[in-house]
């Protein structure tokens, strides 16, 4: 065992760029050569480029996958898996910056340590990703879930941004404490808590007679699985996850649909398919996924506003992709990280959009009534991303749930594919009401929406061709 | 007296004399380190950040007239569970109370001289804790700074209404200027 530290470039780059920039921000903005410069897009710029270039060395830290087996005592391990996800990481991270800027704009957002916050999650995500012992996953969701909270409820002249944080605080406290709970049970019960050595304990776990079967494993993996699935907020643990969603400000919403569920359900598949594989996850896992897809369905039905019906419908995918964990099988988790990478395109594209018509306060559906008269191109697009959300053919969004529809049923999860697919059907309708406002049933009341700048634009459709295309590609690929 | 209080305040100082208890049963039973570290974290970090916070909390009078009488007896069961724990745990090879002692037939004799330590605690711990296993605390600071990171962002509100400090005005205060003003009752 021997300390590796050039395999971790890219975090340590990440982390002390994320301390540089602030001490940046602050020594900046109070100098008075500068005239007292608010410096919150300044360094928005530079954890943007701190994120990418992370990217860059993620990239070019490829060789060392080979020789990364033995790290620090085996804390952290880099193989392919971790090598796609950490990259994919911070790309979906640095599309969520560049949609900050206007935010700082409008709002004159002065405080530049916001933006520090963002990388340093991202920071703890990659190790997430890498986490191949309990005490890691553990030590790097804490970091993670902390920035979430403090930029949630960082809107300060609103009550509401306040009480999501502290929702997000509570939610967010309880379920890695409900985590930890099994972590220590299975230390408990193994006397391990490295994934390699957990997958030699468990190997033949679910073959063992009744007599055989240790209370304490078996509770520790569920509470392991809880708290996970609190994280990712699938259903019967989903609280206070509308609400957050609602009442943080759009960007920090956007932050926390996207990058965490990349970096826990990373995780997850590291800690459920390789160490705790079979024994009796399966049937909460089928119980999460579907009543999340029930959820999700049914209850973007029946709101008005846009970052509850996001965020519903987040939950509802959750679902669909937590069918391709109940399977177990290598064309279920395939299915899985293609579900993430579509869901974290389409998000992303979501969100912009909501954000990009902040300027006249869209909050209520009804306000995108007039979205088609001023700027049809905008209601296009949305239309498409949304259509993608619900599952319509040409779309990625229906290529990634037929891949998980098609692994289910190939492992012989009938039911949840039934199930997906009628939610899918009834969630066509949630998901259709948004492009329905917009483009087909103008309301006419006085709605002005002001010129929406041209890069927020060009970014949108960027977007929305490769995610279109990547559809495209998967359906040639297969 | 920490459940029972009413003025919010008084809990934290009365959690002192708690965490200094709970650090007497460690000690009797042998990990010192942990035990001398437990009451600095979490008197010392813990209770003295957790003050201010209480101490700026808006409590309304209202809520103190809500009934202290129900907890008294839970916090009583409570407590009564470290007295058990004190009696029935430590020292439980000289003085079996438990039946889980190794021998009942007779008094176990202890010679001292063979249970001399090489090693102390902190010893152990930092030859292994602190150098193969130190990328766990190095990920932890992790988060420690995200705390400190995430106070500044939600607190730190910079318009001219916000009270702060001028050193350069405060060291310019003059004594005889500032009591003067007051000579005129």
């Amino acid at each position: 065992m021997f300390n590796l530290f050039p395999a971790v470039f890219p975090e340590i780059f990440l982390i002390n760029a994320t301390f540089i920039s602030p001490i940046h921000g602050v020594v900046f903005s109070t100098s008075k050569k500068y005239d007292y410069p608010p410096l919150a897009s300044n360094v928005g710029w530079l954890g943007l480029l701190s994120v990418l270039i992370t990217i860059l060395l993620l990239a070019a830290g490829a060789p060392l996958l080979t020789i990364a087996h033995f790290f620090r005592n085996n804390f952290f391990r880099k193989d392919d898996f971790t090598y796609y996800r950490q990259i994919f990481l911070p790309l979906s991270t640095a599309g969520t910056i560049l949609m900050c800027f206007d935010y700082f704009e409008q709002d004159r957002f002065n405080a530049s340590e916001f933006i520090v916050s963002i990388p340093l999650s991202t920071s703890s995500m990659l190790f997430m990703i890498s986490a191949y012992d309990l005490i890691a996953m553990y030590s790097a969701i804490e970091p993670q879930s902390l920035c979430s909270y403090v930029i949630a409820a960082s809107k300060r002249n609103s009550e509401f941004s306040t009480e999501a944080g502290l929702k997000y605080l509570i939610l967010g406290a309880f379920s890695p404490g409900i985590l930890l709970f099994g972590c220590s049970m299975i230390y408990g019960s193994t006397g391990v808590t490295h994934f390699d050595q957990l997958a030699e304990i468990l190997t033949g776990y679910e073959m063992t007679l009744f007599g055989a079967r240790s209370g304490g494993i078996f509770a520790g993996i569920l509470f392991i699985a809880v708290g996970f699935l609190f994280k990712i907020t699938a259903v019967p643990f989903h609280m206070w996850a509308p609400d957050i969603y609602e009442g943080s400000p759009t960007l920090v919403a956007a932050f926390f649909s996207i990058a965490p569920k990349i970096s826990i359900f990373a995780n997850m598949l590291r800690v459920f398919i390789h160490s705790f594989y079979g024994t009796t996850l399966q049937q909460i896992f089928f119980f999460c996924s579907i009543a999340s897809m029930i959820l999700g369905a049914l209850a973007a039905m029946a709101q008005t506003k846009v970052k509850r019906l996001l965020a519903y419908s987040s939950i509802g995918h959750v679902g669909y992709i937590c069918i391709g964990f109940s399977c177990g099988t290598i064309g279920g988790i395939q299915s899985l990280l293609i579900g993430i990478f579509i869901y974290v395109l389409m998000t992303i594209g979501a969100f912009a959009i909501v954000l990009a018509l902040r300027r006249t306060r869209v909050k209520y559906m009804a306000d995108l009534g007039a979205l088609a008269g001023t700027n049809p191109i905008l209601a296009i697009t949305f239309s498409i991303i949304m259509f993608s959300y619900a599952g319509i053919p040409p779309l990625a969004g229906f290529c990634s749930k037929f891949y998980l529809f098609f692994a289910a049923l190939s492992c012989g999860a009938y039911l949840l594919a039934l199930m997906g697919v009628v939610t899918s059907v009834i969630g066509r309708w949630a998901a259709g009401r948004l492009p329905g406002v917009a483009v087909l049933h103008p309301c006419t009341g006085h709605v002005a929406y002001q010129k929406l700048r041209h890069s927020e634009l060009g970014g949108i459709n960027r977007h929305i061709c490769y995610s279109e295309s990547g559809g495209i590609n998967r359906h040639i690929l297969q | 007296m920490v459940v029972r209080a009413k003025n919010p305040v008084h809990p934290v100082p009365s959690s002192i004399p708690v965490f200094r208890n709970t650090s007497g049963s460690p000690i009797l039973l042998g990990p010192d380190l942990p035990a001398m570290i437990s009451p600095v974290v979490h008197t010392g970090a813990i209770a003295v950040l957790s003050l201010p916070v209480v101490m700026m909390l808006n409590i309304q009078i209202a809520e103190i007239h809500e009934k202290v009488s129900r907890y008294p007896p839970v916090s009583g069961i409570i407590g009564l569970i470290p007295w058990w724990e004190m009696s029935l745990i430590p020292d439980n090879d000289h003085i079996p109370l438990l039946p889980t002692s190794i021998s009942t037939n007779s008094l176990r004799y202890t010679v001292h001289a063979g249970e001399i330590q090489g090693w102390t605690n902190s010893e152990t711990s930092g030859n292994s804790l602190h150098t193969y296993y130190s990328v766990r605390f190095l990920v932890s600071s992790l988060i420690l700074s995200v705390a400190m990171i995430g106070a500044t962002v939600l607190t730190m509100h910079r318009t001219t209404r916000v009270k702060r400090q001028d050193v350069f005005r405060q060291n310019a205060i003059d004594s005889k200027r500032t009591m003067m003003r007051r000579t005129t009752l």
